[in-house]
């Protein structure tokens, strides 16, 4: 028995022809599970629309597809290839309709579609004619005595679906802007200088002292030329027994200044007012009598590694006063303190020492330490050297401290 | 919870509250309901109280609050809209649209006849009354320094988003418009 559905509305009017496939229902209202023919009719055209199964379902699936799109203005495209709507304005829908091919059950011959075979159907709706085509769809669909295989997945668009509609341009875009930042912000910092590690000596030192020593250390670094080593293990202090020629140093002091500066060092700022004192004083500091001959102690002082355990830092410092109290009564011809520079090895042993202000060159065979500086054994320089700022006050007194001061805390 | 909000799925595992762009969305419609009609804000409660809404929606205040989640708002509040406020405001949106199915059809129509023959709105008399309450609502209502809000400063565009909304109000008028508004709301937020 041939079952027909109708559903209207004012600008559209769904038929659907059918029968059931289940054992004779004797309800008034029998459900119609096979569909042999649907048609369409859109107000205003001539021709409606019409199909089998696979109509009905693409007209659905379409159309429940486009509205939600209209409602959120995130289009989808429909996964189905026989019936497909485009947005051609505000108020304008085209529909097109591909032709159903031999699922249309002998409906065809005489519509339309079938006259031109390979010609999809376009049809433009208003928005009131869409509506009503997919209120009419809606109905079908409500109607559990109608098709009731046929559902709306109702069901939001997914953000991978929304992302791919963008055109690929589009989706480089933050990409590249994120690829080449990236670039430029290397460029710019490759042509910055690495940060320099520098732990800030926590005694200060007499003025007077400093001032000799910036001086030194000009010549030296200016004698050394680019030691990056040289100049960021121990820039403070380096004597410097090549320079002799005080008129061949006194523009390279020059060229240096800014170097210096630029590093930051806090007595670097008193550089610059010190580039004016005497060559020959610069000579004189420069030439140490005592250990002009000693440059392996420059060199153990530069590169070797410095002790980091806090702990051993403050024994050695500890011991290193012990043994030089007792063996330090102090000086009368002065009264300055004597200023060293002092290498230690793991043990506490003194493998050498430097003097730092002029006072000490001069009382250095005076002190303990010559006496107490251990001939350095054949492997010196491979182990970590403690370095200690000794200061003997004339008076007798003895204080010792860390040359890079403590490390920090963990 | 009111029985009438399960008509309405839950959205993807994950989202526990309304994204900015259905928050926008729900206030919009709502903007445009009130501009079809001057009681539409008295309405909105009735409804409320109609459907047995009224745990969820609360008073008036409770209402605009919920309302300013619009990010476009003079007064947009930052806090979230929980999805069963935003179900409850949905089939309210539905429900109101239904009422005036025929105005919106007239009005849709009416744009379409005055399109054909390349006329402006002021040719129609409920056209231009709905275009100019919505402009008027619009501006008062929405912060005129989100660059969102500074782009509707064009009549032009505003007109169109008035136009659209009536669209989108006709569409929530149907059979299944609410469970289509609420999946739409969704649409581009779930993974």
């Amino acid at each position: 028995m041939t079952i027909q559905r109708h559903y209207d509305l004012p600008n559209c009017r769904l038929i659907i022809e059918g029968w059931s496939s289940d054992a004779p229902d004797t309800s008034d209202r029998p459900v119609l599970s096979m569909v042999t023919n649907a048609e369409c009719h859109i107000a205003g055209h001539a021709h409606p629309l019409k199909g089998g199964k696979a109509f009905i379902h693409g007209l659905a699936q379409t159309v429940n597809t486009y509205a939600q799109g209209l409602l959120s203005n995130i289009p989808r495209d429909s996964a189905n290839a026989g019936v497909r709507l485009n947005r051609l304005g505000l108020n304008r829908h085209q529909l097109i309709v591909q032709p159903d091919g031999g699922d249309t059950n002998g409906a065809a011959p005489d519509s339309q579609a079938a006259a031109k075979p390979t010609e999809p159907l376009e049809i433009e709706l208003t928005t009131v004619q869409l509506f009503d085509l997919s209120e009419a769809v809606d109905q079908l669909v409500a109607d559990t005595q109608t098709l009731p295989d046929l559902v709306l997945p109702l069901s939001s668009v997914s953000r991978r679906s929304v992302v791919s509609q963008e055109p690929l341009a589009q989706r480089v875009i933050p990409a590249a802007l994120g690829a080449s930042g990236l670039a430029a912000a290397a460029i710019a910092l490759f042509f910055l200088p690495p940060p320099e590690f520098r732990p800030t000596e926590t005694e200060a030192n007499p003025a007077g002292e400093e001032q000799i020593d910036s001086v030194v250390e000009t010549g030296d670094a200016a004698a050394d030329g680019p030691d990056p080593s040289a100049d960021s293990s121990s820039p403070e202090t380096q004597e410097a027994p090549e320079v002799q020629e005080p008129e061949a140093q006194q523009p390279e002091i020059q060229e240096i200044d800014p170097q210096t500066e630029s590093r930051a060092i806090p007595e670097g700022s008193e550089v610059s007012p010190d580039s004016d004192i005497e060559p020959e004083e610069i000579a004189r500091e420069a030439t140490p009598s005592v250990l002009a001959d000693d440059s392996t102690i420059d060199e153990l002082f530069t590169n070797a590694a410095p002790l980091s355990d806090g702990d051993q830092i403050s024994a050695l410092v500890l011991q290193l006063q012990r043994s030089i109290s007792q063996e330090w009564e102090g000086v009368a011809e002065t009264d300055e303190s004597l200023i060293y520079r002092v290498g230690t090895d793991e043990d506490g042993a003194i493998v050498g020492f430097k003097p730092v202000n002029d006072v000490a060159l001069d009382y250095a065979d005076q002190t303990p330490l010559l006496a107490l500086t251990q001939t350095p054994p054949a492997g010196l320089g491979q182990g970590p050297l403690g370095q200690f700022r000794v200061v003997l006050q004339p008076s007798g007194v003895v204080e010792v401290s860390p040359w890079y001061g403590r490390p920090p805390e963990e | 919870m009111p029985v009438v909000l399960n008509t309405l799925p839950e959205p993807a595992r994950g989202i526990q509250d309304c994204p900015k762009r259905a928050r926008q969305q729900l206030d919009l419609l709502l903007l445009a309901i009130e501009a079809l009609d001057l009681s539409g804000s008295e309405a909105l409660l009735q409804v409320a109280a109609d459907l047995n809404l009224q745990s969820v929606i609360g008073d008036r205040v409770n209402l605009w609050r919920l309302r300013s989640t619009n990010p476009l708002r003079r007064n947009s509040q930052r806090q979230p809209m929980g999805l069963k406020e935003a179900k409850a405001l949905t089939l309210i949106t539905c429900h109101l649209a239904r009422r005036r199915t025929g105005t919106i059809r007239q009005l849709l129509l009416a744009h379409q006849q005055l399109q054909d023959k390349q006329l402006s709105f002021d040719h129609n008399f409920g056209l231009a009354h709905y275009l100019g309450r919505f402009q008027a609502h619009f501006h008062s209502r929405m912060n005129p320094k989100r660059a969102a809000v500074i782009a509707y400063r064009d009549p032009e565009k505003l007109h169109t988003l008035a136009l659209d909304l009536l669209n989108q109000l006709l569409f929530c008028t149907g059979t299944a418009g609410p469970q289509r508004l609420w999946a739409s709301l969704f649409d581009g937020e779930v993974s």
